[in-house]
C-alpha cells in the first residue's frame, strides 16, 4: 500500500519539525493549564484563611470588632486595610442614630477582603436594627417583608458546569490547532518547496496521496487531542476544584471517553485541513486559513448553550460540545447516538477527501507552483 | 521507449504545444532543445501525465499515459529541475521513499538504495538531511532517487542547470552508463555543450512545435552551420521568418 509510504514520510517530516511539534504540544497543554490557573485563583479568593488582616486605625467599637473577629477577620495594627470608626460611634449607636465607619484600602489588591468586610459590617448593622425595632415594640419581621430562598435544582453545580464548559471548549479546539502545521506543510508546503510535482510523477493514485497525507494529519490531531485531554484532566486532579465544591470526573475513564468522542471529529477536521491546504496558494495562506478555521469551535463553544446547543447537537461541533459534558459531569443529556454522528462525520470526511483528490488531480494545482 | 504523438495543449486561447511528436529510443539519449517558453516543460508534464493533452498521446514502453497513468509511470524515473527533495529527510530516506513508491520493499529496497547511492558516489552523504546539502549534492541525491528502481526510461528536466563542472561530469558519466545499459533517456537542456556531448538525437522545439529532429552532427550539417549553437539559432530564426511571411 503506497499510501502508507506517503504516511510514513509525512509522519517522519512532522516529527522532525521541532517548531511545529512544540507549538502543537504547547497548545495542548496551555488550555488546561489556563483552566487550572483560573480554578486555583477562584479557590484562593474564597478560602477563609485568605482574608487579609484589618487594622482599627481610629475610634473604638468593641462589639463590632468582636463580630468581625467571630466572622474570621484578624486584627493587626500594621494591616493595610484600615477601619476608621467615628469618634461619636458609641454615642450615636446608644442614641439609636447612624454611626459612621470608613474603610480605607487598596481595592485593587484587597478587593475580596474589603467586600467581605463590608458585607460583615452590614450584617452587624442589620442585627442592631432588629434589636432597636424589638426594643421599640416592633416585630423584626416588619423590617423583612420578603425573605428570598434560592435552591439549586441542578444535579451539578453552576460552578462545575462553567469549569467543565471551559475545559470542553479547550478540548474541542485542540484537533483544530494541533494539526495546523502538519496539514499546511503536507499540502501547501509541499507545493511551495516544489516537491509536489515530482511526487505526482510516481506511480501512485492521487487518492493514495491524499489519504496518506490525511492519515498523517489525523494522527497528529488525534495524538495532540489525547495529550491535551489526559494532561488536562490530570492537572484538574491536582487543582483546587474540591475547595470550590466542584466535582468533575477526571479519571482515566473520562479521559478515554472524551478522546473517543472527539476522534471522528478529529478525522473530519484533518480532511478539511488537507483540502484547505491544497486550495491555498502558499504555506502562509494555508496557515492563516487553518488558524481561522480553529476559531469556529471556539466561537461555537461560547455562543451555543441551552436550546441552541440542543438544536446544534445533531451536527459536528454541536454534538461534541453537548456530549463531552456527560463524561466530565456525570450528567445525562438527550443526544443523537454517537455511532450515527460518527458515521456522518466520517462520511463528511470522505466527501471532503474526494474533493481534495479532485483538486490534486486537476492541472491548476501545478499552475500555482 | 517513449513515443510522443501529435501532442497539442492550449491554456485558454494560448497554444502552448501544437502537434509535437517524436520518439525517444531505448539505449539512446534524446534531448528536447528549445528556448524559454518554447513548450519543453509543457511537453514533459504531458509525458508524465501531470497535464492532460487536448489532442495526441504519449506511450511509455507501449503503455498509454492517459489511459494507464500509474502503470506507465512505473516504467519511468524522473528528475525535476528543482529536485523536489524533502528538507527534513536524510539522503538515504529520500532515495528509499522513491523506491518504496515504485513498489520496492524489504531487502530488495535496501539493495536498490545502496546501489543508487553508490552509482552517484554519495554513500558518505546517506545520513545528511537534504536541507544541508550543496546544489550538486542535492542533484545527486535526487538522481539517485530517480534511478533507484532501475527504470527502463529516464526523464530529466534541465539536469545540469546550476551545477559545477564536477557535478556535471558525474551526471554525464552516469547518463552514458545508463544509455549503454539500454535505458531510454529523454531530457530537456539549455546547455549546448551538454547537448552536443550527450545527445544521440535532438528534438528542436520552438513556440510549441517541432522544428527538427536529428543527431547534433546532422543538425549542424543540414543547417550548414559552423556549430550546434548556430544551427539551433538558424532553425529558430527561419521559423520566425516563415511565420512573418505567412
Amino acid at each position: 500500500m503506497r499510501l502508507w509510504t506517503v504516511y510514513a514520510k509525512e509522519m517522519t517530516e512532522t516529527l522532525r519539525d521541532r517548531r511545529s511539534l512544540f507549538s502543537a504540544l504547547s497548545y495542548s497543554l496551555l488550555g488546561p493549564l489556563a483552566v487550572v490557573f483560573t480554578v486555583n485563583v477562584l479557590a484562593a479568593a474564597t478560602r477563609p484563611g485568605a482574608l487579609e488582616p484589618v487594622a482599627v486605625c481610629s475610634g473604638e467599637a468593641r462589639e463590632l470588632v468582636a463580630h468581625l473577629t467571630a466572622a474570621g477577620f484578624t486584627l493587626s495594627p500594621d494591616a493595610a486595610i484600615c477601619l476608621h470608626i467615628s469618634h461619636d460611634y458609641s454615642t450615636r449607636v446608644a442614641e439609636g442614630g447612624t454611626a459612621n465607619v470608613r474603610v480605607l484600602a487598596d481595592l485593587t489588591a484587597s478587593g475580596t477582603t474589603v467586600d467581605k468586610l463590608q458585607s460583615e459590617i452590614q450584617r452587624y448593622a442589620r442585627t442592631l436594627a432588629m434589636q432597636r425595632a424589638l426594643a421599640r415594640g416592633v416585630a423584626p419581621a416588619v423590617l423583612v417583608p420578603i425573605a428570598v430562598d434560592v435552591q439549586n435544582t441542578s444535579s451539578v453545580s453552576r460552578r462545575a458546569e462553567v469549569i467543565a464548559r471551559l475545559l470542553i471548549v479547550f478540548f474541542l479546539v485542540t484537533p483544530f490547532f494541533v494539526g495546523v502545521a502538519a496539514a499546511a506543510d503536507a499540502t501547501a508546503g509541499e507545493r511551495e518547496r516544489r516537491s509536489l510535482e515530482p511526487l505526482l510523477c510516481y506511480p501512485l493514485r492521487r487518492s493514495s496521496l491524499v489519504l496518506g497525507k490525511w492519515l498523517a494529519v489525523a494522527t497528529v490531531g488525534a495524538a495532540g487531542t489525547a495529550i491535551c485531554v489526559i494532561a488536562g484532566l490530570m492537572l484538574m486532579q491536582r487543582s483546587a476544584l474540591p475547595e470550590l465544591g466542584v466535582r468533575l470526573e477526571t479519571g482515566l475513564e473520562a479521559a478515554v471517553t472524551v478522546t473517543a468522542l472527539l476522534l471522528p471529529l478529529t478525522m473530519l477536521v484533518a480532511a478539511v485541513q488537507v483540502a484547505i491546504g491544497l486550495l491555498a496558494a502558499s504555506y502562509k495562506d494555508a496557515q492563516s486559513y487553518l488558524t481561522l478555521l480553529a476559531f469556529v469551535p471556539a466561537i461555537a463553544g461560547f455562543v451555543l448553550s441551552g436550546e441552541r446547543l440542543a438544536a446544534a447537537s445533531a451536527f459536528p461541533i454541536g454534538f461534541e460540545l453537548a456530549a463531552l459534558a456527560a463524561p466530565l459531569l456525570g450528567s445525562v443529556t438527550a443526544l443523537p447516538p454517537f455511532a450515527a454522528v460518527a458515521a456522518a462525520e466520517l462520511a463528511a470526511a470522505a466527501l471532503v477527501l474526494w474533493l481534495a483528490t479532485a483538486r490534486l488531480s486537476g492541472e491548476r494545482i501545478l499552475a500555482q507552483v | 521507449m517513449i513515443v510522443v504523438s501529435e501532442l497539442r495543449k492550449c491554456f485558454g486561447t494560448a497554444v502552448a504545444v501544437d502537434r509535437i511528436g517524436f520518439t525517444a529510443e531505448d539505449g539512446s539519449i534524446t534531448t528536447l532543445l528549445g528556448g524559454n517558453g518554447s513548450g519543453k516543460t509543457t511537453t514533459l508534464r504531458m509525458i508524465v501525465g501531470a497535464l492532460e493533452p487536448d489532442r495526441g498521446s504519449v506511450a511509455i514502453d507501449g503503455i498509454d499515459v492517459r489511459r494507464e497513468r500509474v502503470q506507465a509511470l512505473g516504467c519511468l524515473g524522473v528528475l525535476h529541475d528543482d529536485f523536489g527533495l524533502y528538507p527534513r529527510l536524510q539522503v538515504h530516506e529520500q532515495v528509499r521513499f522513491g523506491g518504496a513508491l515504485h513498489g520496492l520493499n524489504g531487502a530488495g529496497l535496501d539493495d536498490a538504495v545502496e546501489r543508487a547511492l553508490g552509482a552517484l558516489g554519495i554513500g558518505h552523504l546517506r545520513a545528511r538531511l537534504a536541507a544541508g546539502l550543496s546544489h550538486g549534492e542535492r542533484m545527486k541525491a535526487a538522481l539517485a532517487r530517480a534511478i533507484v528502481h532501475s527504470p527502463r526510461n529516464l526523464l530529466l528536466d534541465e539536469p545540469t542547470r546550476g551545477l559545477d563542472v564536477f557535478s556535471v561530469r558525474v551526471l554525464r558519466e552516469l547518463l552514458k552508463r545508463l544509455r549503454d545499459a539500454g535505458t531510454c533517456i529523454l531530457m530537456s537542456n539549455h546547455a549546448l555543450a551538454e547537448v552536443l556531448e550527450l545527445s544521440d538525437r535532438v528534438v528542436v522545439i520552438d513556440r510549441g512545435t517541432v522544428l527538427a529532429v536529428d543527431s547534433p552532427a546532422g543538425l549542424v550539417a543540414t543547417a550548414e552551420a559552423k556549430d550546434l549553437e548556430s544551427a539551433f539559432v538558424g532553425l529558430v530564426q527561419d521559423a520566425a521568418q516563415r511565420r512573418i511571411a505567412s
